[in-house]
């Protein structure tokens, strides 16, 4: 399984993204964001200030002509994950449902959070496993928005990933924390799983996380039903 | 040569002390010009050369077995053996801080990454330290909001977590707060770049961002008492990019990873002129700097703005003439600038050129070696206090909460929340933790970082509050397991030519010397902030310590606080603290009548660290902690709180101002343990072979708050409902 993750100028969590998908089996390469060509199984747009969050985070990023190569890709049966300010430009491109605003209540947030996998469909609900997760955030915009009956779809088509358990961090309606999209290939999460990969650190969930992906993505990218 | 300067003929000029002007006409043996004036402004400004501080730092041991890198270049090197080492230092922003909170506070923290980062290390971890004022302040209350913003705004950005730190308030910060960034990087020893240049002939570029006028004069505003007028002081602010920082950052280490850069100095103060000297006169060479070749963020800056700017983002590479363009394409890469303003001399002379004509020719040492200052301290500073009377008996459960409610040893999730504690993926211990604790790449051993102040204590004696820190430092590492390899420091003090100002910074500095050689901690470098003064008086003396140890197994992860119901707690050390300056005599007879704790006995604090160590190491402590701010009451409270658990404490009947001592007191040598009983008794056991004292405390329970009992007495139970009167009794 080859993973391509695309590193913009400002990407702050690169690193560590891609020591967490060869950690898990994944044939992982960095590419910059000029050089992000198709031909991968998973591309992954990791946490950050991708081109210094200047207008909205997520914003320019998600006009680059990498976004371009990532949607091709995808439209070519690729899989896509947006982490963080990933999942910001995945959402400012138009890959996935809904917008990600500034916390409530407002500021920087950077905390372990416990998190429930909600059986979204295909390989990334299979990856969240079933099981209550702990994975670190640290965002300040990472309130989910959508309209009501988006989040009803969302509901409705298995498409939310994740919820936040116990104390809300950020305000998100429906406390979402990670969504599909309706091909259930693309995918978008606040909180940081390559970050949880190391029992020294506080957990491996993040690990399982990724084992899991890259089994389902072996498998032809399906789910478990 | 531009004419001579007018100004040259007054008597002062900023950041110039008395006979200064004589003194440089004598060593030029002509008058400066204006522009060259401008310099010795900046480069003889306390700032930049430490004139009161130098002839102190000498008394400070630097020597150690760890030590790769003592004081005297961009920041200290610790050796973590297998050919890896630590970069760290700490520095102060206080003065820009005070005026633009938010600017001050993040380009303080892009400022010691590229300290840290001009050696070849990738910063791996930011600690900060900070002073304010009563949050009933309203000024002081929008000080502090803008530090804590600006300093997670930028770190959040550049992608250093946030690992630890420390907050104090006091009345003194309210309008000048405090502002110390200490930052942490990794080398590889063999692959470390000096701040000197290597030899005549090489290319000085400039490397990061354009230069405006931000920040013009900013060394010698740092060296000058503020006074009321400080929106005037905006230009001198810097404001800082952190997009440009990282990607900084990336192109500075990929040109050194690449072998393209012989020598490097971060731009700090007194920007081009300062790096650009500094390279240089370190290997005894001088330089020509072209003006015109810098590129400018506005029109028309004269030859001493672009000599003085202090725009933040840039740093200054020595590069061999042939790998210019090698640089310059990575600097493409990355959207940022790269020019060749100068070359290195062999002759020491620091000479800038400004639309084809010399605009400064000096000899190099003149510039860059001002003579010391001297100074007329007063006597040594120690206030003595009673010690408050201890409470009625009715009284216990009040003082208890006013304790555990003042913002010193309240949560401070607010602060610490703002930053990202966790990216780069190897925070082992974050905060809230008395040390920090990361993971080293591929090893098994780890890093411990800790930054501590006790400017509470140092209203009353520097001495000891300056000393007591290096103790505290100690003590939070043993708490993790880890023994302290080297510290780096930071002096935040007030007018130096006063004898009062004189006095404290000679008792800073030698109840920190006295501390790092009882206990054998060097110091690898440091920073001095003096002239600490706003229209309310001097801040608080203020040693910031930041110290460096090393954990030889990170496993599992360590555990932040009571997470066993019916473990025991134990205190380690002797039974009774300090009641001088502690946060009880403080919330009992107010900041300024609280005193100061007494200087500890090293040889016991040092056995004490050991054994903490130790039961750390060999697992038979589950969790341990110092008792420090707020003493035991605040240690079991935090450590309850932090694992989810409550605890209930039993203390030997005693009479009562006793009682106080051991529930609040502070100073140094005492730890809170707690460990399952089986372990508890082994602990007892090494204890008495080491000769330490060890008392039973109490329990973990699984109900939260804190029960403290003397024998069959319900002394007080501050439970979570008791918890929710904020506020109450928190100030006097």
């Amino acid at each position: 399984m080859r993973a391509t993750v695309v590193v913009f100028p400002g990407t702050n969590c690169e690193r560590e993204t891609a020591e967490a998908l060869a950690g898990a089996g994944f044939d992982t390469r960095l590419a910059w964001h000029e050089e992000a060509a198709e031909g991968a199984d998973l591309y992954v747009l990791p946490g950050g200030f991708a081109h210094g969050d200047y207008l909205r985070p997520g914003a320019v990023a998600a006009r680059s002509p990498a976004l371009e190569v990532v949607r091709r890709a995808w439209q070519g049966g690729a899989h896509v994950l947006g982490i963080c300010n990933g999942f910001q430009i995945l959402q400012e491109a138009g890959l996935l449902p809904g917008a990600l605003v500034a916390n409530v209540p407002a500021g920087f947030r950077s905390r372990w959070v416990a998190l429930r996998p909600r059986a979204a469909r295909g390989a990334f609900g299979r990856a969240v496993g079933g099981g209550r997760l702990r994975w670190p955030i640290a965002h300040g915009a990472g309130r989910f928005f959508a309209p009501e009956e988006v989040r009803r779809e969302l509901w409705r088509s298995g498409r939310v990933l994740a919820t936040y358990e116990g104390e809300d961090p950020n305000g998100s309606l429906d406390r979402i924390a990670g969504v599909v999209d309706a091909s259930g290939r693309v995918a978008g999460v606040m909180p940081h799983p390559e970050r949880a990969v190391d029992r020294r650190l506080g957990g491996e969930d993040g690990r399982a996380f990724f084992l899991r992906l890259r089994e389902a993505l072996a498998d032809g990218g399906e789910g478990d039903g | 040569m531009a004419r001579a300067a007018e100004a040259g003929e007054a008597t002062q000029v900023a950041g110039l002390l008395p006979g200064d002007l004589g003194r440089i006409r004598a060593g030029l043996g002509r008058a400066p010009s204006e522009t060259e004036l401008s310099l010795f402004s900046a480069m003889w400004s306390e700032h930049c050369a430490y004139r009161h501080s130098r002839p102190l730092l000498g008394r400070l041991p630097t020597r150690g077995e760890a030590v790769a890198q003592g004081p005297g270049e961009n920041a200290g090197i610790v050796d973590l053996g297998g050919g890896l080492g630590l970069a760290c230092k700490v520095e102060s922003h206080n003065h820009p801080s005070a005026v633009e909170p938010h600017q001050g506070a993040a380009t303080g923290v892009g400022g010691i990454l590229r300290d840290v980062l001009s050696l070849g290390a990738r910063p791996v971890a930011l600690l900060d330290g900070l002073g304010f004022g009563p949050a009933e302040d309203a000024k002081a209350a929008w000080l502090a909001r803008g530090v804590v913003e600006g300093v997670g705004a930028y770190g959040n950005a550049v992608g250093v977590p946030t690992v630890g730190g420390v907050t104090r308030y006091l009345p003194g910060y309210a309008h000048h707060p405090l502002l110390n960034a200490m930052c942490a990087g990794l080398v590889a020893l063999d692959r470390v770049v000096y701040g000197r240049a290597r030899r005549a002939g090489d290319v000085l570029l400039l490397l990061g961002a354009t230069t405006g006028r931000d920040g013009v004069g900013g060394a010698s505003f740092a060296s000058e008492d503020l006074d009321a007028d400080r929106t005037a002081r905006r230009p001198q602010v810097q404001v800082g990019d952190p997009f440009a920082e990282k990607r900084l950052i990336e192109a500075t280490l990929e040109a050194m990873a690449a072998g393209l850069v012989q020598g490097c100095q971060d731009m700090g103060a007194a920007g081009i002129v300062s790096s650009t000297s500094e390279l240089c006169h370190r290997a005894g060479l001088g330089c020509e700097v072209d003006l015109d070749r810098v590129p400018l963020r506005q029109p028309g800056m004269a030859g001493w703005e672009i000599l003085l700017s202090e725009s933040q983002e840039r740093m200054l590479l020595d590069v061999d003439p042939a790998d210019v363009e090698a640089v310059a394409a990575i600097a493409r890469h990355w959207s940022l600038e790269a020019a060749a303003i100068g070359r290195v001399l062999a002759e020491p002379v620091y000479r800038a050129r400004r639309g084809g004509e010399v605009v400064a020719d000096l000899p190099m040492a003149l510039l860059c070696e001002p003579p010391a200052a001297s100074l007329a301290p007063g006597p040594r500073p120690r206030r003595a206090a009673p010690p408050p009377p201890p409470p009625a008996p009715g009284e216990w459960g009040d003082v208890a909460v006013a304790v555990l409610t003042h913002p010193d040893v309240a949560d401070k999730a607010e602060v610490y929340e703002r930053y990202d504690s966790t990216v780069q993926a190897h925070t082992a211990l974050g905060p809230p933790s008395g040390a920090a604790v990361l993971t080293l790449p591929g090893r098994s051993d780890g890093v411990a970082l800790t930054l501590d102040m006790n400017p509470a204590y140092a209203l009353a004696d520097p001495h000891a509050a300056a000393a007591l820190t290096v103790v505290e430092g100690v003590q939070n590492l043993a708490s993790v397991g880890a023994e302290p390899l080297a510290l780096t420091d930071c002096l935040n003090l007030g007018d130096p030519t006063t004898a009062a100002g004189a006095a404290e910074l000679v008792a800073s500095v030698d109840g920190l010397a006295e501390a790092c050689r009882a206990l054998g901690v060097p110091v690898v470098g440091g920073n001095v902030s003096l002239y600490n003064e706003g229209p309310a008086g001097r801040m608080p003396p203020t040693v910031a310590v930041g110290m460096v140890g090393r954990v030889p197994r990170v496993e599992g992860r360590p555990a932040r606080g009571l997470i066993r119901a019916g473990e025991v707690l134990l205190l380690v050390g002797p039974r009774e603290g300090e009641v001088g300056g502690s946060v009880y005599a403080r919330v009992r007879a107010g900041d300024e009548g609280a005193g100061a704790p007494a200087l500890p006995d090293y040889a016991a604090v040092a056995r004490a660290a050991a054994f903490v160590r130790d039961a750390r190491r060999r697992g038979l402590a589950r969790y341990a902690c110092d008792v420090w701010t707020g003493g035991l009451l605040a240690a079991v409270w935090r450590a309850a709180a932090a694992g989810g658990r409550g605890a209930e404490i039993d203390l030997e009947p005693m009479p009562a101002d006793r009682l106080a001592a051991v529930l609040f007191g502070e100073g140094a040598g005492r730890y809170l343990v707690a460990a399952s009983p089986t372990r508890a008794r082994r602990l007892r056991e090494r204890a008495a072979a080491a000769g330490l004292e060890l008392h039973p405390l109490g329990s973990v329970r699984s109900a939260p708050g804190l029960a403290v009992r003397v024998g069959a007495r319900l002394l007080f139970d501050v439970t979570a409902g008791r918890r929710s009167r904020r506020g109450e009794g928190r100030r006097r």
